[in-house]
């Protein structure tokens, strides 16, 4: 079931900045890069809109022969419980496929979505997660044997700053900064209202 | 100027070496007088070697910058290998022995093939002598042109052609000449293209094929 969020900017002027949306991955370690889920335009009085759907997808990042040049695998959609083994065929790339269930279950909760790092020869790389194939985190230095799991609720967090730029990531701890918002499960649509009063911006959120 | 590729292997267990052609008239040595040397010559080596898995893409930049090393063809000159050097298109250089290695310095203009970079190896005062140039582009070697003699040039036209031949992944980076690129792919972005999406496909009969988008194609290399 597809949610639609109606982001309206209250506000006369935004001053640059924009609206940010992120998805928190439970049990986020320090080295991880959060990614701003939605970037929104930022203009003053419109309303913009994006959709949820609970679909999570996964890739991972490697270097080349050359260290300039990177590689990104081919995306698998996740439903949590699965593994994904990244093997290294014929000396190529990692590359994503299913791993038995009883690795799976070996490895993970019932909660979880997971990647395990089979390179032969050994590669290390990032594993990437996604949701509605929009990028959420990147899991850096995933080593032989590794295996990084990945599992969120469905709470918002919304953020005013400045647009990022191209590749830029979070932290964990910027999440400190942003106003939570928990979507009930029955929500198809969510009113998100951003006001500024005293130099304080405040998100409103009516779901229906 | 950089020009920004995506590569695609849409379904090859194949990599793909990258080559930059050598668009010079005569890339083989070549006497002053312009006639070729005879036992001359020039060989390729891969610019890139592209891994990426089936479904996966890999990036790449390709710039026109290019640089050259000098350096005896044979052991036991007493001369060491020149720095690399950074070189530009339409300039004239000599490579001269100076302090136990090799030194290449800018003489001007080149006015023997527009786009061109010329070096020429000067006297030693030591005879015989015989010279590599080894041409790098980004720090990679991409190609040399060997046994220079005194008073020989060499030349190196960087165009933006590039070719592309897929290869088993466990290949070593091979050494080709230019006959054994006919059976690459080539490819040349038009001046204004920033960004090549290039495409690596199986065909029905097993065949490799390389698409691109913008799809200017070069069929034949000039020089071929």
């Amino acid at each position: 079931m597809s949610t639609r969020f109606n982001v309206t900017m209250d506000v006369e002027d935004m001053q640059g900045k924009t609206v940010l949306v992120f998805l928190k991955p439970q049990n986020p370690q320090r080295n991880y890069m959060i990614h701003a889920w939605q970037v929104l335009t930022g203009s003053a009085g419109a309303t913009e809109s994006f959709d949820y759907d609970a679909v999570i997808s996964t890739d991972v990042t490697s270097d080349g022969e050359k260290p300039t040049n990177t590689i990104i695998s081919g995306g698998q959609v996740v439903v949590p419980g699965q593994l994904f083994s990244a093997t290294s065929p014929g000396g190529l790339s990692p590359k994503l496929q299913l791993a038995p269930t009883s690795l799976a279950q070996d490895k993970l909760t019932p909660e979880q979505c997971g990647v395990i790092n089979q390179t032969n020869p050994f590669t290390q790389f990032s594993s990437n997660w996604y949701v509605n194939n929009r990028p959420v985190v990147s899991m850096p230095f995933v080593d032989a044997n590794m295996t990084v799991s990945f599992e969120y609720l469905p709470n918002f967090y919304f953020m005013v700053a400045s647009p990022p730029m191209v590749g830029q990531t979070y932290i964990v701890q910027n999440f400190s900064d942003m106003t939570q918002y928990q979507m009930p499960i029955t929500a198809t649509d969510v009113d998100v209202s951003l006001t500024k009063d005293k130099g304080l911006w405040s998100f409103n959120f009516d779901a229906h | 100027m950089n020009t920004e590729y995506e590569f695609i292997n849409e379904g090859a267990a194949l990599a793909t070496q990258v080559f930059v052609w050598n668009d010079a008239e005569q890339p083989a040595v070549c006497n002053c007088d312009q006639s070729a040397v005879s036992g001359a010559n020039f060989s390729y080596r891969p610019w890139q070697f592209l891994n990426a898995s089936v479904g996966a893409r890999e990036f790449f930049c390709f710039s026109d910058g290019l640089a050259l090393v000098a350096r005896p063809l044979a052991a036991g000159t007493g001369l060491a290998a020149s720095k690399l050097t950074p070189v530009l298109a339409d300039h004239h250089y000599l490579a001269f022995p100076a302090a136990g290695a090799w030194s290449v310095t800018d003489i001007g203009s080149n006015s023997s093939e527009v786009g061109a970079t010329e070096v020429t190896a000067a006297g030693p005062g030591m005879d015989p002598f015989e010279l590599a140039i080894d041409w790098y582009l980004d720090r990679t070697l991409i190609g040399t042109s060997q046994a220079l003699g005194k008073n020989q040039s060499a030349r190196f036209k960087n165009s933006g052609s590039l070719c592309f031949l897929a290869v088993g992944p466990e290949n070593p980076p091979s050494c080709l000449t230019p006959q054994d690129l006919d059976a690459a792919t080539a490819y040349q972005a038009a001046p204004y293209v920033r960004k090549v999406l290039v495409k690596l496909s199986t065909r029905a009969d097993g065949h490799s094929v390389f698409s691109f988008s913008p799809p200017r194609r070069t069929q034949r290399l000039s020089g071929d």
